[in-house]
This record gives C-alpha cells, sequence and structure tokens, in this order.
C-alpha cells in the first residue's frame, strides 16, 4: 500500500512534471512567436533614390526584455541588388539596450523605377526563429527617356501588289516600363492594315532598358488612277504617359512607263474637226481646222492656227474663221490674220502687225487691221523701250469707224518703274480725240491707270486706279475703278486683310453723232477680313464689309433721283482641309442694305405707296462649297436682295429675293487613263420669280492611240419662267450634241526631235554582260532620268536646243524594263538606285551613266550578283576570367578590293556578319580588334579569293589573354598579419616617417578586381587616426595619400567567413624626397614575361594621378628580373620597365626616364619560385623634383 | 511648318453662268460650255496666262422690240473677288478677260466690245438693235496680259478660286 502510495505520488509527481514542462513548453512557444521584447525598425522606413543612387539606412534593434539576447540579423534585399552590411550577422543585446547596425544597398543594375521595393531585416534567435522583422520601402526614382526613329522614311509601293511597309524603332531607355500608344492615319490612296476609316491605332508595353522595331503593312489604294511620282503620306502619332512624338512617312507610286507629254506649243501639227448640233432640230454644223508651231533652228518658230467655226455661207467662209499666222525670230514677231494687239475702242480685226527690236531695249510696233463685221479700219504704230528698272511705251492710233462715220486718234504712253524688289509703280495715259464727221463735231477723251505694288516688311500694299472718260475712244471706256489691298501676316497664323473696290461704270450708246451717255452703275465695297489658321487644315476667318451700290438704270428711274443703298454687314466662315484633297468652305453672310436714295414713281403706273415701303432690306448668303480631287459641289442659299437689282425689285414690287443654286460636278478617268468623264450640273431655282434653270454640260474625252482624241460634248439646259400675275409658265429646253476629234501628228521638229528610250536591267547570271533570254529582269529598281544642259556634254551639235525635262523617277517591274517615250533629243543623265528586297543582293555595272539620245534607244545594264562574305566572331573565354559579358554586337568588318574599294559591315548580337561585296580578285577582310587589351586574335587579315566563289566564310577567333591569380595567401599577407574575414573594420594611425608627427592623409580601399573605389576616409589631423568598415571579398587594396607624401599602398586579402574582423593598420608616410624609392608591390610579372596584370593597374593608375599632380617630379622606371630568367630573357628587365613607362605615358604623365637592372639588385636570393616571384619586379625612383 | 520643294503650280478656276432676262420677250439660252475651268498647271500658263477660244455658245433671243429698239448684253461677276478655297486669300475678277464674236450671220451686225478686266459691276459686252435669235460665241482668258494690263499670275497664292459670272440681257 505505501508502495502503491509512493508509486501514486511518484506518478503524480511525474505527471506534474510533465504537465509544467508541456506547459512551459507550450509558453516558450508562444513566445518564440511573439517576442514582444526585441522589436526592430528602420530609422527611415520609407526612402526614395535615384536609380543609380545607393540606399542608406539605420537598423535599431532593441530589446525591451529582461534578459541578454543573442539576435541573428539577415539583411534580405530584392534580387540583383547588393547590401554593404553583414547579411548574416549576430549580436548580442542586453536587457534595455538596442543596437544601431548602418545599412547601405544597391538596387540592382537595370532596376525599374515606379516599384515598391523593400529591404527586409530579419531578426532572428539563433535556432533561426524569428523575433521579429523591420522593413524600409524603397521607391526608385521614375526617370523615363524614350528614344523614336523612323527607320524608313520613304517607301515604294510594289507595282505587283501594291504594298510597301513602314518601320520604326522605339528605344526605352528609362527605368520604367512604358506604354506607348501609336495612332497612324493614312492619308488618301493608302491604306495602313486593318486599319478603319483611315485611322489604325494599336498599344503595347516596351519594357525598361529595351527596344523594338515595329514594321506595318501598307497598301497602295486605287493605283490604277494613279500618276506616276505620286506621293503618299502616313502620319504617325505616338504619346506616352509623358512623351509625345510623331512623324510622317512617305511612300511613292511609280511606274515602269513615262510618257513626256509634249506641249502644244512644240507640236508641229494638230487637226481638229467637230460636228455641232447633232440629234437636234437644228441643222448640223461641221467646224474644223489645225494648228501648230514649227520650231526652227536658232530660235526661230512658225507658228499658225486656222479654224473655221462652221457658220456663215461659204463665200464667208475665212469670216467666221479663226486665222492668225506668225513668224518669230529673237527680233523679228510678224503676224497676220486676226490682230487683238491695239489700244482702240474696236480694236480687234484682221490684219497684220510686225514687231521689230533693234536693240534688247528697244521695240517697234506696227500694225493695221480691219473688223470682220463692221466697216471699221485700225492702224498702229508704237515704241517702247525696256530697261532693267524703267519700261517706256508709246503708241499712236488711228482708227476709221464707217459705221458712225468717224475717225478716231488714241495717244497711249506707258512708264513702268520697278524701284527695287520690294516697290514698283505704273502709269499710263491715254488721250483721244474722235471727229464725228456727219454731225461735224469732235470728241476728246482720255483714260489713265495708276497701279503700285509695295512691300513693307510683311506687309503687302496694291493700290490700282483705271479711269476712262465716256469719250475715250480707248480701251476702258468710261470705266472708273479703284482696287487697294493691304494685307499683313502675323506671327500667330492671324492674316489681316483689308480690301477696298471702287467701280463705277457709265455705259454709253454711240451713233454718227457721238457718244451718247446717260446711265451710271457704281459698286464702293470696303471689307476687313481677319483670318485665322488654327492648323495645317482649319482656318476661320470673318469681318465687316461695307457696300454702296447706286444706280440710275432701272425701269421707274425719273430721270433725277438715283437709287442708291448702303449695306452693312458681317461675314464668317471656315475652310476645311482634311489633307486628303476634300475641302469644305461654309460661310455666312448676314446684313442689312439701307435704301438712301430712291424715286418715286407715278402713282397711275405703281400701285404701292412708296413711302411706305420699308428702308431697311434684311439680306443673307449660305455658302457650302465641298470639293475632293475629283468631285464637288457648290450650295448657295440667299434670302434678301444681294444685288441692286434685287434691292430694287425688292423695294419697287415687294419681291423679296430668294433662291438656292447647286451646282456639283465630277471629272475623272472612268477607265484606265485613256476615258475621261466630266459633268458639271448647274440648277438655279427662284422661289420669288418662281423660275427654274438648268444646266448639265457633260463631256466624254476618250485618248485613243496615236494621239488621237475623240470627245463628245452634251448640253441640255432647262429653263422654267412663271409670269407672276398670270402665274402661266413658261418652259425652254434645248438639247445639245457635238462631236469633236482632234489628232495631233508628232513630227519630230527641225530644232528638237523626240525618241524614246528603254532601259533594260537584267541580272547577269554568267556574267558575260550581255543579255541572255534565259537571264531574269531586275525588279524595284529606282531609275531617275535627268537632262543635261549641252554646254555641259561634249560633242553636242550646240546648234540644235534640247528639251527641258524635270528628273523623272520609274521603278523597273518584274521584267526589269523602264521606258521613256518622247525625250527630245540630247543628253540624259541616268541614275540607278536599287530599294527592292535585293538590294545587297545585285549591283549595277555602273550606278550612273550618261546617254546620248539621238534615236530610239534601247540600253542594257547588267547586275551582277554579290558575292557574299560572311562569319562570325568567337570568343575563347578563360575559366578564370574576370571580364563578365562581353558584347559581340556592332565589331566593324571590313573588305577592302585590290583597287582599295571598300565595304563593311557589323555584327549582330551573336557576333554574326555578312557582306555582299562585288565580284572583283580577291578581297582582304579585317575585323576591328576591339578586345586587344584582353584578347588575343588568333588571325586577323584574311584574303578572300572569289573567284569561282559566291560565298566566303571567314572567322575571327579571339582566345582571352590568361592570368595567373594567387589563391594562397602571399607573404605580404602574413607580414600584415591579416586574416581574412567576413566584414572587416580597419582602423589604423597615419604619421610622417621622419617626424612621426600625426598626418591628414586620404585612405581607399579599393576592390583590386574591379577597380572600384569600396570605402574611402580621411584621417584626422590632430591624431592621425582613422577608421573604415566595409563587407569583405576577396582582394582589396588599401591607399594612403598625402600631399607631399608618397602613395602608401597595401594588399588586403580577404577570404570570407562569418565573423566581423578588426584591423589595425599603422603607416608611416614618406616624404617625396629625391632617390626615394617605390616599389609597385601588386605589379608581379611571370618568368619571361612582361606583362601589365589587370590587378596592377589600379595602383599604378593612382600613382599616376599622384605624378600628374606633382608635375615637376621626374622618376626613372627601372626594371629588374630574376637570376633564373635573366639567363634566356636577358632584356626581360627593359621591357617590364619600358611596359610600365608606355602605359603612364599613355596616362598623362611623361617626365619619365626607364632602364633595365637584370638580376643585379635582387630583394631576395633567387633560390625559391617565392622569392624569385619577388624579384620579378619594377621600381620607380624620384630623380627629381 | 511648310516645306519648300519643287512643285507644280495648280490654280484652278470655275466660272458659272447664271443669266437674267428682261422679260418674257428676251432670254439667253446657253447652248454649250456652261461651265469654265481653267487649269494653270504650268508656269508657262502662271506667266502667259490662258485662252479658252469659243468655249461658250449662247443664243440670244430678243422679239417684241421696234427695228430700232437697242438692246445690250452686260457681263459682270457676282463678287469683286475670286473666292480662294484654302487660304482666305481672293484674288481680284480683273485677272479674267471675256470677248464675244459672232456665230450667226445675225449676229454680225452686233457691236462687240472686249473686256480686258472684268468687275463686279456690269459691262456692256455686246450691244444690238431689233429683234431676231443671235448666237454668239464667248472667249475667256485669264492671266493675258492684253494691252499692258499686266495681269499676271505669277507669284499669286496656288488655290482652289471660283466665281459665277452673270450674263444680262436688257433694253437700253
Amino acid at each position: 500500500m505505501k508502495l502503491a502510495y509512493t508509486y501514486c505520488i511518484l506518478l503524480l509527481f511525474l505527471l506534474s512534471c510533465i504537465t509544467e514542462t508541456l506547459s512551459q513548453s507550450y509558453n516558450n512557444n508562444s513566445i518564440n512567436h511573439s517576442f514582444p521584447y526585441i522589436t526592430a525598425e528602420f530609422t527611415r522606413e520609407s526612402v526614395i533614390i535615384d536609380p543609380d543612387a545607393t540606399l542608406f539606412n539605420v537598423l535599431v534593434i532593441k530589446n525591451k526584455g529582461e534578459r541578454r539576447e543573442e539576435v541573428f540579423i539577415e539583411i534580405n534585399v530584392p534580387i540583383g541588388w547588393s547590401v554593404m552590411a553583414a547579411e548574416t550577422r549576430s549580436h548580442f543585446i542586453n536587457p534595455g539596450d538596442s543596437i544601431l547596425i548602418p545599412v547601405r544597398a544597391a538596387p540592382a543594375k537595370g532596376v525599374e523605377g515606379e516599384i515598391g521595393y523593400s529591404l527586409i531585416a530579419a531578426i532572428n534567435e539563433r535556432s533561426g526563429e524569428n523575433f521579429t522583422n523591420a522593413y524600409c520601402f524603397v521607391k526608385i526614382v521614375r526617370k523615363s527617356e524614350l528614344r523614336f526613329r523612323p527607320i524608313t522614311r520613304v517607301s515604294y509601293f510594289d507595282q505587283q501588289t501594291g504594298q510597301s511597309t513602314m518601320s520604326f524603332r522605339i528605344d526605352n531607355r528609362g527605368n520604367v516600363s512604358e506604354l506607348i500608344y501609336i495612332s497612324l492615319q493614312s492619308t488618301k490612296n493608302v491604306s495602313v492594315l486593318n486599319e478603319r476609316d483611315n485611322l489604325f491605332n494599336m498599344d503595347f508595353l516596351l519594357k525598361a532598358r529595351s527596344d523594338t522595331v515595329i514594321t506595318i503593312p501598307v497598301k497602295v489604294v486605287d493605283n490604277k488612277n494613279l500618276k506616276n511620282g505620286s506621293l503618299f503620306r502616313v502620319d504617325l502619332k505616338g504619346s506616352t504617359q509623358e512623351s509625345t512624338f510623331g512623324t510622317s512617312f512617305w511612300f511613292n507610286h511609280l511606274v515602269s512607263n513615262y510618257k513626256y507629254d509634249i506641249p502644244e506649243s512644240e507640236k508641229m501639227l494638230i487637226a481638229e474637226i467637230a460636228a455641232q448640233n447633232l440629234l437636234s432640230n437644228q441643222p448640223v454644223v461641221y467646224s474644223g481646222g489645225f494648228k501648230g508651231n514649227l520650231l526652227l533652228p536658232k530660235k526661230r518658230d512658225f507658228n499658225y492656227i486656222f479654224y473655221r467655226y462652221g457658220s456663215g455661207s461659204a463665200d464667208e467662209f475665212l469670216k467666221y474663221s479663226r486665222v492668225k499666222f506668225s513668224y518669230n525670230t529673237p527680233k523679228l514677231n510678224l503676224t497676220i490674220g486676226d490682230i487683238t494687239g491695239l489700244s482702240l475702242k474696236y480694236g480687234g480685226g484682221r490684219g497684220a502687225e510686225i514687231r521689230y527690236r533693234f536693240a534688247d531695249e528697244f521695240q517697234t510696233i506696227v500694225a493695221a487691221s480691219q473688223n470682220n463685221f463692221k466697216p471699221i479700219k485700225n492702224f498702229s504704230l508704237g515704241f517702247e523701250e525696256k530697261y532693267t528698272s524703267v519700261n517706256i511705251a508709246t503708241r499712236l492710233s488711228y482708227s476709221q469707224n464707217m459705221s458712225f462715220n468717224n475717225e478716231s486718234y488714241v495717244a497711249n504712253a506707258r512708264g513702268v518703274v520697278k524701284l527695287n524688289q520690294d516697290h514698283r509703280i505704273r502709269a499710263d495715259v491715254g488721250l483721244s480725240s474722235v471727229n464725228y464727221n456727219d454731225a461735224g463735231i469732235s470728241a476728246y477723251g482720255y483714260g489713265f491707270l495708276l497701279d503700285y505694288n509695295g512691300k513693307f516688311d510683311k506687309t503687302t500694299v496694291r493700290i490700282k486706279e483705271q479711269f476712262g472718260s465716256t469719250d475715250y475712244y480707248g480701251q476702258f471706256t468710261g470705266r472708273h475703278d479703284l482696287s487697294a489691298r493691304i494685307f499683313h501676316p502675323l506671327n500667330s497664323g492671324l492674316e489681316l486683310d483689308l480690301n477696298a473696290t471702287d467701280q463705277r461704270y457709265k455705259p454709253s450708246i454711240e451713233s454718227s453723232s457721238g457718244v451718247v451717255s446717260n446711265r451710271f452703275l457704281d459698286n464702293t465695297r470696303v471689307n476687313f477680313t481677319t483670318l485665322k489658321h488654327v492648323d495645317r487644315g482649319f482656318s476661320i476667318y470673318g469681318g465687316p464689309i461695307y457696300e454702296r451700290k447706286s444706280t440710275n438704270t432701272f425701269f421707274l428711274y425719273d430721270g433725277i433721283t438715283p437709287f442708291t443703298t448702303h449695306s452693312a454687314k458681317i461675314v464668317v466662315g471656315t475652310r476645311v482641309n482634311d489633307g486628303s484633297g476634300l475641302t469644305f468652305n461654309p460661310s455666312l453672310t448676314v446684313g442689312y442694305s439701307f435704301i438712301t436714295e430712291y424715286s418715286i414713281p407715278d402713282p397711275d403706273i405703281y400701285r404701292y405707296n412708296i413711302n411706305n415701303r420699308d428702308k431697311s432690306l434684311f439680306n443673307s448668303h449660305l455658302s457650302f462649297n465641298l470639293r475632293s480631287g475629283w468631285w464637288g459641289t457648290y450650295l448657295n442659299y440667299f434670302y434678301g436682295p444681294y444685288s441692286v437689282n434685287q434691292e430694287i425689285t425688292d423695294f419697287y414690287y415687294n419681291i423679296n429675293a430668294h433662291s438656292v443654286r447647286v451646282m456639283p460636278y465630277l471629272e475623272r478617268f472612268i477607265y484606265k487613263d485613256m476615258v475621261r468623264l466630266s459633268t458639271k450640273l448647274s440648277f438655279l431655282y427662284d422661289f420669288a420669280f418662281k423660275t427654274s434653270r438648268l444646266n448639265l454640260s457633260n463631256q466624254l474625252d476618250i485618248f485613243l492611240k496615236y494621239d488621237i482624241t475623240l470627245s463628245v460634248l452634251n448640253t441640255y439646259s432647262y429653263q422654267l419662267t412663271t409670269d407672276l400675275i398670270t402665274d402661266d409658265k413658261y418652259t425652254y429646253s434645248n438639247l445639245y450634241f457635238e462631236v469633236r476629234l482632234t489628232k495631233a501628228f508628232n513630227f519630230n521638229q527641225p530644232r528638237i526631235k523626240y525618241y524614246d528610250l528603254k532601259i533594260n536591267l537584267y541580272k547577269d547570271v554568267n556574267g558575260n554582260l550581255k543579255r541572255e533570254s534565259n537571264e531574269p529582269g531586275v525588279k524595284d529598281i529606282l531609275v531617275n532620268i535627268t537632262s543635261i544642259e549641252p554646254s555641259q556634254s561634249e560633242g553636242f551639235d550646240a546648234g540644235m536646243t534640247v528639251g527641258k525635262m524635270v528628273s523623272t523617277k520609274l521603278l523597273s517591274g518584274m521584267d526589269g524594263t523602264v521606258k521613256y517615250e518622247n525625250l527630245a533629243r540630247g543628253f540624259y543623265k541616268v541614275e540607278l538606285e536599287n530599294v527592292g528586297k535585293d538590294q545587297d543582293k545585285y549591283f549595277p555595272d555602273q550606278k550612273e551613266f550618261i546617254v546620248q539620245l539621238t534615236g530610239d534607244e534601247v540600253l542594257y545594264v547588267p547586275y551582277l550578283e554579290r558575292n557574299k562574305i560572311f562569319g562570325r566572331v568567337v570568343l575563347n573565354r578563360s575559366r578564370l576570367s574576370n571580364l563578365g559579358r562581353i558584347e559581340v554586337s556592332n565589331i566593324k568588318v571590313t573588305a577592302v578590293d585590290s583597287k582599295g574599294r571598300a565595304a563593311s559591315a557589323l555584327t549582330d548580337i551573336n557576333g554574326y556578319f555578312e557582306m555582299y561585296v562585288p565580284s572583283v580578285d580577291h578581297y582582304i577582310v579585317t575585323i576591328n580588334n576591339i578586345f586587344k587589351d584582353h584578347f588575343n586574335l588568333r588571325q586577323n587579315d584574311f584574303r578572300a579569293n572569289l573567284n569561282g566563289f559566291k560565298q566566303f566564310e571567314v572567322n575571327y577567333v579571339f582566345d582571352e589573354i590568361r592570368r595567373t591569380i594567387e589563391f594562397a595567401p602571399t607573404a605580404l599577407d602574413f607580414d600584415a598579419e591579416i586574416r581574412k574575414v567576413g566584414r572587416a573594420n580597419l582602423n589604423g594611425m597615419v604619421r610622417d616617417a621622419s617626424t612621426l608627427q600625426p598626418l591628414r592623409a586620404q585612405i581607399d580601399v579599393i576592390d583590386t578586381k574591379t577597380g572600384n573605389n569600396i570605402v574611402q576616409t580621411v584621417s584626422d589631423r590632430g591624431t592621425g587616426r582613422y577608421s573604415a568598415s566595409f563587407v569583405t571579398g576577396e582582394n582589396y587594396q588599401i591607399v594612403l595619400s598625402a600631399n607631399g607624401y608618397w602613395m602608401h599602398t597595401d594588399n588586403l586579402s580577404l577570404d570570407q567567413f562569418l565573423t566581423i574582423q578588426d584591423i589595425e593598420r599603422d603607416v608611416l608616410l614618406e616624404v617625396i624626397s629625391i632617390g626615394a624609392r617605390f616599389a609597385l608591390n601588386n605589379l608581379r610579372f611571370a618568368p619571361g614575361s612582361s606583362e601589365l596584370i589587370t590587378e596592377a593597374l589600379p595602383e599604378l593608375d593612382r600613382l599616376i594621378e599622384q605624378l600628374k599632380q606633382n608635375p615637376n617630379v621626374r622618376i626613372r622606371i627601372e626594371g629588374h628580373s630574376d637570376a633564373v630568367e635573366t639567363l634566356d630573357y636577358p632584356n626581360i628587365a627593359m621591357q617590364r620597365a619600358e611596359v610600365v613607362m608606355r602605359y603612364m605615358v599613355k596616362n598623362g604623365f611623361s617626365n619619365i626616364e626607364f632602364t633595365g637592372r637584370k638580376d643585379s639588385q635582387p630583394l631576395a636570393p633567387s633560390d625559391t619560385e617565392e622569392n624569385r616571384r619577388r624579384n620579378r619586379r619594377v621600381e620607380i625612383i624620384i630623380i627629381d623634383r | 511648318m511648310r516645306t519648300c520643294s519643287k512643285k507644280v503650280f495648280a490654280l484652278l478656276f470655275w466660272v458659272v453662268f447664271q443669266l437674267n432676262a428682261f422679260s418674257q420677250d428676251g432670254d439667253l439660252m446657253i447652248e454649250t460650255g456652261g461651265n469654265v475651268v481653267f487649269h494653270i498647271n504650268s508656269l508657262t500658263k502662271y506667266n502667259d496666262g490662258q485662252e479658252l477660244n469659243t468655249w461658250t455658245r449662247i443664243a440670244i433671243s430678243v422679239s417684241g422690240l421696234g427695228a430700232t429698239d437697242g438692246w445690250r448684253v452686260e457681263v459682270l461677276t457676282e463678287d469683286p473677288k475670286l473666292q480662294g478655297d484654302n487660304w482666305g486669300r481672293d484674288l481680284d475678277v480683273d485677272y479674267l478677260s471675256v470677248s464675244a464674236t459672232p456665230f450667226n450671220p445675225a449676229s454680225a451686225s452686233l457691236n462687240y466690245f472686249p473686256i480686258n478686266t472684268l468687275s463686279a459691276v456690269p459691262q456692256n459686252l455686246i450691244t444690238g438693235e431689233g429683234n431676231g435669235i443671235f448666237i454668239v460665241t464667248i472667249n475667256y482668258g485669264i492671266g493675258l496680259d492684253l494691252l499692258g494690263t499686266d495681269n499676271i499670275l505669277l507669284g499669286e497664292w496656288p488655290d482652289y478660286y471660283t466665281v459665277r459670272l452673270f450674263f444680262d440681257l436688257k433694253p437700253n
């Protein structure tokens, strides 16, 4: 029982222990998951930094508990970031204490902006359980840099498919991914793939630091009706969140045939015959004639026209004809036939005119004519003198008019003075005298003209006044016209336009007793318009208009009081051009006319009480003009009187003008370029007079072969008028048909001859420079032909002239031919450019040549297949390489032929290259050796003998230079008693070596592998103490420098392991003194080698920098070798000194002597390899300062 | 930005007829050529202008007048300016010239007054007396240096210009 009791007690004890243990275990677990007494946080919870900057923050860990805790800190950074703190380290923190841990982190190369990154400091206990975490949120500043570059500017449509492409490159050099929105707007006759309503939109995300090339297919629309050389445009607009960009891509439509349309002025004979009044009740009228221009050598020509209108009787054959023959030389113009150039009231007639130039400045004119239908005879004699700035003309004319039995004399004088480039004045004066023989009276008249054109800066001014009295027997009788205009454009796209016109006319009736004139029509108008060009295709304008109209020419005129109105109007309108040729111009004019003078008619015949009539008349005019390239319509709506006749009608007859006009038209080729239809409709409906007028004109032109044109004209007129009193309607219609046949004869002129030139471009497969039947044509060759002045070409007959021809481009089709028709005899320069897909593979025998065209010519141009040289760059990398990734793109490879002509290509991202070169004897192919510092190129100059071969492969192999890397710690490392640590706290003191006084010096810790400066600090001026802390990698170098002292360097060869090591390094700096020696401790040489190893360069660079700061210091470089290698390489010591000398000179310090000491000054006996290695060195000695 | 490059000048004119007759006794009808279009598309035409001879034929029908009663055909433009489509830079109508020539024997007795410079004010083109059907042809010109009128188009703004042309038949 006692045993049982004892057992129970023991069992209970054990149970309580287990329970306690479980309880403690449970409690411990709960504590492990919360650890409220350990807190950690960064002093800055969020940080914003530049992508190139480093992040600094301080981690604060506090122990709020009651016992000492060991914490393990683990810093977690985003992938690719580097942190400059021990990534895992442990600390003991006393109760109530805290520790501060500085953390510096560098973002990964290529880090993206506008992304929230976080640094997480995990505070763990030894078992790995997490106490707590601290977070630092990092935002990288956004940097946007987008570059847009069109790859194609002008492209050509394929003649068969009508397709082309546009390409552009977008390069995102910023640190954020960009959403790029592209909008393409195509103009007429061109469409982008999948576009809708000429718009194509796309958007895509372009990652940071990446680029893309986008190629978009484009197609020509309706290319059958396009002219050669038609240019079309696709506008690109792009935008991102912060930027916009845009450009235009151009597309050229070219064909392979061109026919020069010989102008009528160069055709020797054009014959025409027409049948009119066909299909009507009227008799058919036949008309016809011929005209031409005979171009003779020495700038002489003979032109003629004879056209019989077909009406009148046979004996009046010439009367109803147009007849004119002219013979022109540089000095003489002789015209016989219809003469119009007489300054007389009835000046027209048939006769002769002679113009003769005595010199360049002076000519005389004699003319005589007789009116075909009236008994009027005219004679005229004139003189003209032309100088550069002054032009004077006088003329005396005589006319005999038997209709009125009068004789008249007119004297004219004209002077034009060009003051300078911007100002020109012209003045005409005319006097006339008329003797009416029946009445025995004489009448005298006069006329004049003053015209001034001027330009003041941007402002242009024109004032023109022209007057002819009623009795004047010259031109402009009874008229007075004054027009003035001032136009001024502003920089803002605004234009100011002031116009004033005052036009008056006094028509006269002439009889044998003189001239009677009792009527007049006056019209004065002043308007000021402001026009604003809002953008390229949209402008808006508007302004006030003032008008005064006055006349006595109306039915109710009382013989005393004229009818006069003053109008005030406002016009507003826009002009819209959508860029594809469609224009839309609506405008609205509204205003009032105020009647200020009017006659009161006889009340017996006039039924309205004129005094009750409204004296103010509202008027408006709405206009819509819509026009595209081949069709359009004009719509005009009038409400209210617009002209003085309508104002009179409104005022006296109470008929308010109200009408609409519609005038649609179209004109286009309806079958290839052979059949052209032109249709024009004009329709008017007058609401007030219930009148409609319709006129429909159709013309069909059929352009046949041999320059024959067949035209069919048709006019349909319809008119409906209504008697407003009886409401009777009257109609009239007329249908007119006419057929016209025209034939042009392109005879070669004595002075200008026309020939055809055909250029046949073919692939010369066998290379014999002859076109064989099995050799295909070369497609997509751009051929440009330009005429050359005879003076530029030898052997041309100077007595002949050539036709002018502007540069004309054609594109070869599938058969490889282009054809020019009707080229004038002469010299032409032909240029060839391959714009097709095969542009690299074939090349012409000549890219440019001159053709002398003296007859129809067929030229054969062989295109030879280019030979291909291709290959790649191969890098043999060392396993121990520390160079990182090496780009093999964009390395230039050049092939030079035996004549020195070079072709080149760049390697792609994989190191491949290819180039197409003409076939010659051989090429020397070389590569630009950009890796020479780190690689040995096995062979550079390859000789490529292409004869018999189409392709030649050349590979360039680069072997990376191998370096010796010391893995074991060196003696110097041990001498310095340096342990390999993961994190080093470097402390020490810097003093003057002679006086032992503390110095202020700069301390740099350099990563010898990368040359990067890891830590930089300075020593205290008073104590000479310095300290630095850094995470250790492999090999470091400590550099101490102070002005006037020699730089001191030491190696820190440190392997990383998980402790923190404090390093004490006291340094004595030596004053720079003559004779002082400076050993380059990092510069070691392999036996027999003088190569500068990479690890030595930072030390040398810093020495050079220090020497450059002391340019008066002159040094001697001494090279040393060990005793063993000196036997095989007696000059190796000198070579080592020379290598260092060259490096220093190359890098900017040249106050140097150098010499080789061989093995005469060893640092240690050459009994071991370690000692020999120390002896293979270079030393710097100060020899002057 | 406007770029300067080689281009073909394109200056187009559209002339539209509207006829006003004085009464039911007189009328004008277009037989052919109710629209006139000038295409100034070469430097030569810019310099020398362009002629359209015998382009339009109109019939003048006059009745109900005495043998010595006079009548006239006036010509005028609806507006003193040729209205441009694109730039708002209008041209003076005095670049245009109009003349008439007889077509049938009856029209040979008429008086013809060539108009070298058109205007918005009516000008006599033809005068005559008595009744009859007179068929005349109308000739047009633009930019012609007629008798030193100096109406050379060179320097004017390339555009598409329009104007409406009126022929009025009126009794004297």
